[in-house]
């Protein structure tokens, strides 16, 4: 199992593979860890506002991660 | 004349022979386009779960109706289990079955309780459990209006073997009409067969048949149950077929699984190298065989689906979006064990049970090796949770203004496994673990089954610790299985 956040200044959904997989923070703002299977993967967010993160997607792999150090796929949502 | 006296029977015998030679097997129809809302999918059955209610997930073995009346079984015991859910009420745990994954002789059993869930316990002993299926087929396979349609190269045996489901048992039945049900209303049934070109499994939801570019609503019930339950050489392999007119683009991570630089999963890469098989320009049709070849459990896809996000109905995908609190899997595994006499001499066993090895031998490995694979993961998933909750705890202890890591893993993991080798009775254990494998047996012997299930579930340890996390005050109740019963088919 392969564990991943995604950093940005905005609340949005993740993305793996174009498959909703909830949203990048919980509600206290903290970051939510998103499981997935080691590979390469898909990842972009969207913002329930319409508004665009840069990048659209990034195609990334994903391996050898933990839950308590998860990998950063970072984004930049104005 | 002797020639024209004939004639008549002679033109009789010509034009079912020219009739039969045009038999084709039913064909499975096109789609024209796809679409993510439409067809027998599990978004499109299922509600979006809720975290509170344990999430429950059947896999049901092969094994002709030993394997149907076992699985049987496990659903009446299911329908006993009753809790207190979090908000107080009273719920029975069959009304959780979120999924039921099948294969070959328990395609039947979770096929008939999809299709009729509210007389499913009432009628499916005698439609099927109780019928004499194998007496039904070889009628039909010895009429001789048969043999001509079996001259055509495009009706064999097991399109036979379909009609005479359809007819006697799913009553010609379509996925359509379990796509009519009320949304939530019974579980999503994932029938599992064997794709003997790339031997891989294959499973009849509209995920795979858009693969295909075919709408999986027209096919019937009992053209998939044929499928998954059809065990080589008795029967010829099914078709399907494939359409090369474009429907629509793969689903992202086929493209994404097929990089065999950047994924370091070989199951990804097959997975995802078959998926894209049936898009090949030279891939016109699909060759179906039973579901046991590539997985007799029925486990196979709900390990995808829990491991990954790349499955249709991805229980990993659920679990991100927090809506799976308690994982519940539940295998019936009807598998038997035959006593082997070979090595008490030199001379080497027959053929007929070289034959019955080198078919079963395989299967049983790869049953095995699914259910360590299920288990080892709820273990991993255990540990990796647990050892977020013990670095909190230190950090708390030696560094309590460091910030708490939130534990990603909020789902309780619970695997139950039933086999007839945890029967403790030696003399039960051994006369179910050589029962035949077939599609006909003696009444007793059914009931006989169906107790066991209820049995093992109760007395599963994995079962039992998993209800209690869910309700502490829950109790298995205790099974008697009749001695009488026993007697009847194990001897005194």
């Amino acid at each position: 199992m392969e564990f991943f956040v995604c950093p940005c200044k905005a609340t949005a959904h993740v993305l793996v593979d174009g498959n909703d997989q909830g949203l990048n923070r919980d509600a206290s703002g903290g970051l939510r860890t998103i499981q997935c299977n080691a590979g390469l993967h898909s990842v972009a967010l969207k913002r329930d506002s319409g508004r665009a993160c840069t990048p659209g997607k990034v195609d990334v792999v994903i391996e050898n991660t933990d839950p308590i150090s998860p990998m950063e796929v970072r984004f930049r949502c104005p | 004349m002797p020639l024209a006296r004939a004639g008549p029977a002679l033109l009789l015998a010509v034009l079912a022979l020219l009739g039969g030679g045009c038999a084709h097997y039913p064909i499975n129809p096109r789609l024209p386009s796809i679409s993510s809302t439409a067809g027998y999918r599990y978004s499109v059955v299922r509600p979006l779960p809720s975290g509170d209610r344990p999430f429950v997930l059947l896999g049901f073995s092969g094994g002709g109706t030993r394997a149907a009346a076992f699985s049987f079984g496990l659903m009446e015991e299911l329908r006993r289990v009753e809790y207190t859910a979090r908000d107080g009420t009273r719920r029975r745990l069959l009304d959780d079955v979120e999924i039921i994954s099948s294969v070959s002789g328990g395609s039947f059993t979770s096929t008939y309780y999809a299709l009729y869930p509210d007389t499913f316990f009432a009628d499916f002993p005698d439609r099927f459990l109780y019928r004499n299926i194998e007496s039904g087929l070889l009628w039909r396979l010895f009429n001789p209006y048969n043999w001509f349609r079996f001259a055509s190269s495009d009706f064999s045996r097991i399109d036979m073997a379909e009609e005479y489901y359809g007819a006697t048992v799913f009553d010609g039945k379509t996925f359509a009409d379990l796509l009519a049900a009320p949304k939530g209303k019974v579980p999503f049934l994932v029938l599992n067969a064997t794709d003997i070109s790339i031997a891989h499994r294959f499973e009849f939801s509209q995920d795979q048949f858009d693969l295909l570019c075919s709408d999986l609503s027209g096919l019937s019930l009992s053209r998939a149950v044929a499928a998954s339950s059809n065990f080589p050489v008795a029967f010829a392999p099914l078709t399907l077929d494939v359409y090369q007119e474009p429907c629509g683009p793969l689903p992202p991570w086929i493209e994404l699984g097929m990089d065999r630089e950047r994924n370091p999963d070989k199951r990804r890469i097959a997975d995802a190298t078959a998926a894209h098989s049936y898009r090949e320009a030279d891939r016109r049709f699909v060759h179906l065989l039973d579901g046991g070849l590539s997985d007799n459990l029925g486990l196979r896809g709900p390990l995808q689906a829990v491991t990954t996000t790349d499955s249709p109905w991805s229980i990993l995908r659920l679990a991100n979006l927090d809506q799976v609190g308690q994982l519940i899997v539940i295998a019936a595994n009807a598998k038997t064990t035959k006593p082997r006499s070979w090595d008490k001499r030199s001379a080497p066993p027959g053929i007929g049970s070289v034959l019955d090895v080198t078919l079963n031998g395989p299967m049983d490995d790869v049953s095995f090796d699914s259910i360590e694979m299920v288990d080892g993961h709820f273990t991993q998933m255990r540990q990796l949770s647990r050892t977020v909750d013990s670095c909190n705890k230190r950090m708390g202890q030696y560094c309590p203004s460091a910030p708490r890591i939130a534990n990603p893993i909020q789902t309780d993991f619970t695997f139950s496994a039933l086999a007839f080798d945890d029967i403790p009775d030696p003399r039960l254990r051994r006369c179910l673990q050589e029962l035949p494998t077939s599609f006909s047996l003696p009444r007793e012997t059914v009931d006989l089954l169906r107790a066991a299930a209820g049995y093992l579930l109760m007395n599963s340890a994995d079962f039992v610790a998993g209800m209690k996390r869910l309700d502490p005050s829950w109790q298995a109740r205790p099974v008697p299985i009749s001695e009488q019963l026993v007697d009847a088919v194990c001897g005194t």
